[in-house]
């Protein structure tokens, strides 16, 4: 999902919905676009936030997994 | 006994538990007055998906059995219960209030389920919840939507939303909830009781049907802090089965209901929980002002800090629930989309359509709000909050596809795992319960317990039950 997609077209949503293997109507993709709009706006935000050099930590602990 | 049973329904666990183990009260008797007032008013209610009448008797029986044999097994035993309709339950349906789900039944019991059980509990029935435990009332889905009993007209809150209704109208004495961003929480909130969701990897979640695995957790709703802390003790611990479940040991959590906060350090984000903004309500935000001013006459410290990631929590906390749903999802919503309601169909559908690099930023931002969380607890004991930016809307408020417009104040504490409360702190001028939330240090439930505690037994807004 781009930074712009508050703005996207329907063809701009049908491709990333296609992505994700959902074939999608253009009724159900006009249905779908002002919550996608709503998500896509919050998801742009993730990208200017002030982040440095955060990790991306995940934590390996063998013995939760066999215990 | 009064009408509909209220006398015996109005018992919290922490009441019945003596009576009950001391013969005094009969769990055949306590089990039968539920079933009696479900049946009298959850039609108008819709709390209950499945209703176990004959094994919930039975079960009360062998209870029965074993108390007046002296084998008793606790504060639990013999006490009605229910469950959200996501619990997993060997032999009985269990539906996540979808037709995706509509004749699942499981072979084994939720961890949880399992524990409960031989606390000597007694299984009433599943309870309504909003599909898959995502979005709001969702008439589309094809399963009744519970209602809020202080006002009928009203929503219960969600997704644990049948969960809320059923122990605030006293339809049984405790259930267990789950939480993504505020479904414990919120109902608790909505529905004038009790919720919290525990820290992550303090309770199980092995065998409920998952919505988003890095930010799901599980927890108990009840009248009472006291009787959340019953029920956390018997859920509460290390479970093989689930690889994030912590070993650390479990403390004893009645320990902890002592009144008394003198010292206690309260640190208030004034500057995303009291927001000047349309979207939030003011008369919850006074109402919590005001609880706030208890606590201090009771001798807590009160101090407004500064978080400033929470900014990016409202963005985070979604991002991470829809793609992981969509994970968990996706082959159905390809295969057979119609039967998913309108509201989750439409939001797991978005969760597919983020790409790689917002899923990785959100998990990035979460690093930073757990970072910032972890500093302010160097300093203070407890974050204090409104459990919601809203007073419980009307149904036909609602969004279509539920997606809501205020911030959500339960959502940041499913981003850092940290134990979060709700109890109620009043009522609006419309007579519906406003929710406190008390959130603390990872495996501290027993701090955020005693705050709760405290503050209950001064302001006693317990003593007031929805007209049911």
């Amino acid at each position: 999902m781009t930074r712009d997609a508050e703005q996207a077209p329907l063809d701009a949503m049908r491709a990333v919905a296609e992505r994700a293997g959902l074939q999608l109507s253009d009724d159900e993709l006009r249905e779908l676009k002002p919550v996608y709009d709503r998500y896509a706006t919050e998801a742009a935000r993730l990208h200017d936030a002030p982040l440095d050099a955060e990790d991306l930590a995940v934590v390996f602990t063998p013995n939760s997994v066999f215990p | 006994m009064t009408n509909n049973n209220t006398e015996l329904c109005h018992l919290t666990i922490g009441q019945a538990a003596p009576l009950l183990g001391g013969g005094e009260l009969s769990p055949v008797e306590l089990t039968r007055a539920f079933l009696e007032r479900v049946d009298s008013l959850d039609s108008s209610l819709n709390a209950y998906i499945t209703v176990l009448a004959d094994e919930a008797l039975a079960e009360a029986r062998t209870a029965e059995a074993e108390i007046l044999r002296g084998d008793h097994r606790g504060p639990l035993h013999g006490v009605p219960i229910a469950l959200k309709d996501l619990y997993d339950t060997a032999g009985v349906l269990t539906t996540a209030s979808s037709r995706v789900m509509a004749d699942r039944v499981p072979d084994e019991d939720a961890t949880t389920t399992a524990r409960l059980r031989q606390a000597g509990s007694v299984l009433l029935g599943k309870l309504a919840m909003h599909e898959f435990a995502l979005g709001g009332p969702d008439p589309t889905n094809g399963f009744p939507l519970a209602r809020n009993p202080w006002n009928l007209e009203h929503i219960p809150g969600g997704s644990s939303s049948g969960s809320g209704t059923a122990v605030s109208a006293g339809l049984c004495m405790g259930s267990l909830g789950s939480c993504t961003g505020g479904s414990i929480r919120g109902p608790a909130s909505f529905c004038g009781m009790v919720g919290l969701k525990a820290t992550y990897g303090r309770v199980s979640r092995y065998g409920v049907v998952p919505l988003s695995w890095s930010l799901d957790h599980c927890g108990p709703m009840t009248w009472t802090v006291e009787d959340t802390a019953i029920m956390l003790q018997a859920i509460a611990g290390y479970d093989p089965n689930d690889p994030t479940t912590s070993r650390a040991p479990v403390p004893d959590y009645s320990r902890s209901l002592v009144a008394d906060v003198s010292g206690l350090r309260i640190g208030v984000p004034r500057h995303f929980f009291f927001p000047d903004s349309d979207d939030v309500d003011s008369e919850v935000l006074a109402t919590v002002d005001a609880a706030l001013d208890v606590f201090e006459d009771m001798g807590a410290t009160v101090e407004e800090i500064t978080i400033p990631s929470l900014e990016y929590a409202g963005a985070s906390q979604p991002v991470i629930m829809l793609s992981e749903a969509f994970a968990y999802h996706q082959a159905n919503l390809r295969s057979r989309p119609d039967e998913y309601g309108e509201m989750v169909r439409a939001r797991f559908r978005v969760g597919g359509m983020f790409g790689s690099g917002d899923y990785v930023q959100a998990q990035r931002v979460r690093g930073v709000i757990k970072r910032e969380f972890a500093e302010a607890m160097r300093q203070y004991d407890v974050i204090v909050s409104p459990t919601s930016s809203t007073q419980p809307p009307r149904f036909d408020a609602v969004e279509r596809f539920g997606v809501p417009r205020g911030p959500s104040f339960t959502g940041p504490y499913n981003l850092t795992g940290m134990p979060a409360i709700s109890l109620p702190c009043g009522f609006t001028s419309a007579g519906l319960p406003v929710g406190l939330q008390i959130a603390g240090k990872p495996f501290d439930e027993p701090t955020v317990l005693r705050a709760a505690h405290t503050y209950e037994q001064r302001a006693r807004w317990f003593e007031r039950r929805p007209p049911v």
